[in-house]
């Protein structure tokens, strides 16, 4: 088996010394400056390990590596720096990382480093969990449930995927707006072209403005060469802008445009870059009403809302519940955890009575707590989080678009102080900043006597 | 953005499963906790502030050392958290308090177990007439029955 190590640094001479070293025991080595083009090198074929520096322009070696295995769960990544630190160490490690090497090393050092991860993705090959595999987790990503709503969703995305219209995903945190996302890119034209998430939420303006558009060498303190941004780096593929209702008006403006030339310019650039992206955006808030209240653009709203895909709570769904448990300790099992055959009657009616307030997502963390916990094939109700076992959830959400009137809001109130007051009118017209006598005709027209 | 919930308390009243939901539900989702202090009071009258000037001392000192216990077994479980306390009218104060934040993504009534419970008098509570109008769902939280 021939392994393809991937080496990313800024700094020339490292990366040439490191690829020598690679190169003569026999590894296929690519190497980059650039972590973005790294990362969409990375799309077009598959690499086992990712050796990548720390402190780089740009993108940094944490941020990379959290993309990688995100995107490449079988790849293994190595991260090196010449400016170690323990949290850093900790963080890279409890994200994923393989090893923390701290420069300078020797190069037998880093040889046994990179042979011990390469051995790590060989047997993961072995016991099933191969590259190919996870590649198809990642690239054909399954949207699990019977209910007629999630089949609208699935028929909407074979209608909408193959056209270039931009679509609008909507729905609470962890729902699953990625996966609807990467859905839509693995079934449209664009497939073999990146995938590109980007996190409006994650960056600030100036962040934002610098990773989605990229710079040119020199447009700021500290930008030492030109760097092509995310947008650039989606090219032929899909860029997936999550939770997009938190990105910032000029940016708005700037996305705009690029949407309607489909071209865009470099922070401290003057050349227009021809770019070829559909755009997948989604949002957990109300967007209409964002509008509305003039926090988020009205053009830029209906351009990204060519189509609105709207995925319903896990809540809405119960049905779906049971599938997507099989589903996920399915999934468990095919990353190496124990095989889990059955999952009690108890603990499945525990499970379809709770509300799930963070969703699918919040369903996989009690499997895999579940199924890390449980003793034998099966999962059963003490397995469950202790809260679920003992205590009892109602959800309340009104029927959207359904407001209080001004007196239900009123009499509610009323009644709610009456209950702290003890009863006791004085006290409540008090607090209301009423006379008692006007309080008394509000409790007679309300009934609350 | 990190996820966060909200653990809405009223008049100094904890109800305990709430708060075991509350940190459970933060771990798994890996969420921030933010407990929000309501303490029903009117500032309607224009000689409230001067009068009500050593009760809201009080409620302030008490209510300080309230929330800084709540935080404390949730920061030694690992969690992170924060916490407010408001004075005025509850919703209006819990609307403002959102209004100022970006949105949460579970509120849990962390006073008593579920509303209907706790009524005596006809009407819903305040919160439950809010929940239409929240951006997350309100969760109450009751002890399973046995």
């Amino acid at each position: 088996m021939t392994f393809k190590i991937m080496l990313i640094d800024d700094e020339p001479v490292t990366l040439k010394r490191l690829r020598r070293l690679l190169e003569k025991k026999g590894y296929v080595v690519s190497s980059y400056s650039d972590p973005v083009r790294a990362l969409k090198q990375m799309a077009t074929c598959k690499y086992h390990l990712v050796v990548t520096d720390l402190k780089m322009p740009g993108m940094d070696g944490l941020d990379l590596m959290i993309t990688v295995k995100a995107r490449f769960p079988g790849t293994e990544v190595i991260l090196i720096t010449g400016f170690a630190s323990i949290d850093t160490a900790i963080e890279a490690t409890r994200e994923g990382a393989f090893y923390y090497l701290e420069k300078p090393f020797k190069p037998e050092q880093f040889l046994e480093k990179v042979e011990a991860a390469l051995e790590r993705v060989k047997i993961s090959n072995e016991v099933g969990i191969s590259c190919s595999r996870m590649d198809d987790v990642v690239d054909l990503p399954v949207i699990i449930g019977k209910s007629p709503k999630i089949n609208e969703i699935e028929a909407l995305i074979r209608q909408i995927a193959p056209t270039d219209c931009n679509v609008l995903i909507t729905g609470d945190s962890g729902s699953g707006k990625e996966l609807v996302a990467r859905s839509i890119h693995a079934s449209s034209r664009r497939a073999n072209g990146p995938f590109v998430p980007v996190n409006c939420g994650a960056f600030s303006e100036t962040l934002l403005d610098n990773e989605l558009f990229g710079h040119e060498k020199g447009a700021f303190t500290g930008a030492v060469a030109s760097h092509a941004g995310l947008l650039e780096a989606a090219d032929k593929g899909t860029v997936f802008l999550d939770e997009i209702g938190e990105m910032p008006h000029a940016m708005q403006v700037k996305l705009l445009r690029v949407l309607q030339e489909k071209e865009l310019i470099r922070v401290g650039g003057n050349k227009a870059i021809p770019i070829d992206i559909r755009i997948v955006s989604a949002t957990a808030k109300d967007l209409k009403s964002e509008v509305t209240i003039g926090a988020f653009r009205k053009d830029m709203y209906y351009r990204i809302n060519v189509v609105n895909i709207e995925l319903p709570s896990l809540k809405d769904r119960p049905d779906d519940i049971s599938l997507l448990v099989f589903h996920i300790l399915n999934k468990i099992h095919k990353r190496g955890g124990d095989e889990i055959k059955r999952i009690s009657s108890r603990a499945m009616t525990m499970l379809k009575s709770y509300s799930f307030p963070g969703n699918v997502r919040e369903l996989e963390n009690i499997l895999e707590r579940a199924a890390a916990i449980s003793k034998g094939n099966d999962i059963k109700a003490c397995d469950l989080p202790p809260d679920l076992i003992e205590l009892e959830l109602h959800a309340y959400q009104r029927p959207k678009g359904q407001m209080m009137t001004l007196a239900e809001l009123e009499k509610d109130y009323i009644a709610h102080l009456l209950e702290i007051a003890s009863q006791t009118r004085t006290q409540t017209a008090q607090i209301l900043g009423i006379d008692r006598a006007s309080l008394w005709r509000k409790i007679k027209k309300y009934g609350l006597g | 953005m990190m996820n966060e919930v909200l653990l809405v308390l009223e008049n100094e009243q904890v109800y305990p499963g709430a708060l075991i939901y509350a940190g459970e539900y933060a771990r798994r989702t890996d969420a921030k906790v933010t407990f929000l202090m309501l303490v029903a009071m009117s500032f309607s009258t224009p000689d409230a502030i001067g009068v009500k000037r050593n009760t809201l001392h009080k409620i302030e000192t008490r209510v300080g050392k309230l929330l800084a216990e709540l935080t404390e077994t949730f920061i030694q479980k690992g969690l992170e958290v924060s916490s407010a306390l408001k004075i005025g009218d509850p919703s209006q104060e819990l609307l403002k308090f959102l209004a100022d934040r970006p949105s949460f993504q579970a509120i849990v009534w962390g006073s008593g177990q579920d509303f209907a419970s706790t009524g005596k008098i006809k009407g819903k509570h305040w919160l439950q007439n809010l929940s239409g109008n929240l951006e997350c769902p309100l969760l109450t939280v009751s002890r399973r029955a046995k």
